[in-house]
């Protein structure tokens, strides 16, 4: 938003500036970030309960909520921390484009997204979970 | 005065001509196709909605044209188990990227939101609860298959 404040000046005309921000409503947010990574997995894993809701902002704006009581399946591991699946209900990362996602654990805390159809990984700021067996 | 009767009413024709018909949810599933050993079923639908009601674009998976985006319509696909993709295209293309394990059903709403020019269409995952309360007030627009 910055850069857009600064490229549109008096002296543009209304026609270029039209296009400059029908190009940006186009274009929308930003893409989910994420880079490849290899998960391991896990079969038969265990079940978490998510013992309080989360609330999440994703690097893209858009925002989350874990709620309270969700139920989590160990899926395995990648570099970043373990995987955890929603189960039953769903959970996705949103940016340009809409992605299917399962939450990244490392000491206790969410430190990303495991990204299944692209098998990737989207960091995100760590936020502290608490879950119950 | 009765022009403006005339084009509210005129407005309500042309909205409610809109929504889908076809045969409602439980009359469909009652006929569903059976889903083969290593497939699973995308469920693909959009609640009944005066907002957008004119721009119903094409559903692509993978890059093929499933069906289309019509309010209170729905259908489904049988898929490969892996990982899929799902497109919907208006001034701006939407993706939604999921993956689909054998067995499994899962559920994607395609939902209107304001654009520029005309209305983007998103399709977004939504849980099998949530879809299960929506469903059953959608008509099937799908062709029919045999399985």
């Amino acid at each position: 938003m910055a850069r857009l404040a600064i490229i549109i000046c008096p002296a543009m005309k209304p026609s270029f500036l039209c296009s400059l921000l029908f190009a940006a409503f186009l274009c929308g947010c930003a893409a989910v970030a994420h880079q490849p990574t290899t998960m391991t997995p896990i079969a038969d894993g265990d079940r978490l309960t998510l013992s309080s809701e989360v609330s999440l902002r994703l690097a893209t704006g858009y925002g989350r909520t874990l709620k309270q009581g969700s139920q989590w399946t160990r899926a395995g591991q990648v570099a970043q921390g373990e995987v955890l699946r929603p189960y039953q209900h769903v959970l996705t990362v949103e940016g340009s484009h809409i992605h299917e996602a399962w939450i990244v654990v490392k000491d206790g805390s969410l430190v990303g997204f495991y990204l299944p159809a692209e098998r990737a990984f989207s960091a995100q700021e760590p936020v502290r979970l608490s879950f119950k067996p | 005065m009765k022009f403006v009767s005339l084009a509210v009413i005129a407005a309500a024709a042309v909205l409610t001509g809109c929504a889908a018909t076809g045969p409602k949810f439980a009359q469909q599933e009652s006929v569903m196709p059976k889903l083969a050993a290593e497939q699973g079923r995308v469920y693909f639908y959009r609640v009944d909605s005066m907002l957008g009601a004119a721009v119903r674009p094409p559903v692509k998976m993978d890059g093929a044209a499933v069906g289309d985006s019509v309010p209170g319509g729905y259908f489904f696909v049988d898929a490969a188990a892996g990982n899929h993709e799902a497109a919907t295209s208006t001034e701006a293309t939407n993706k939604l990227t999921f993956v689909l394990d054998k067995g499994e059903t899962k559920y994607v709403r395609t939902k209107v939101q304001m654009g520029f020019m005309a209305g983007h269409v998103i399709p977004e995952l939504v849980s099998a609860d949530e879809a299960q309360k929506e469903l059953p007030s959608l008509s099937f627009t799908g062709a029919p298959k045999a399985n």
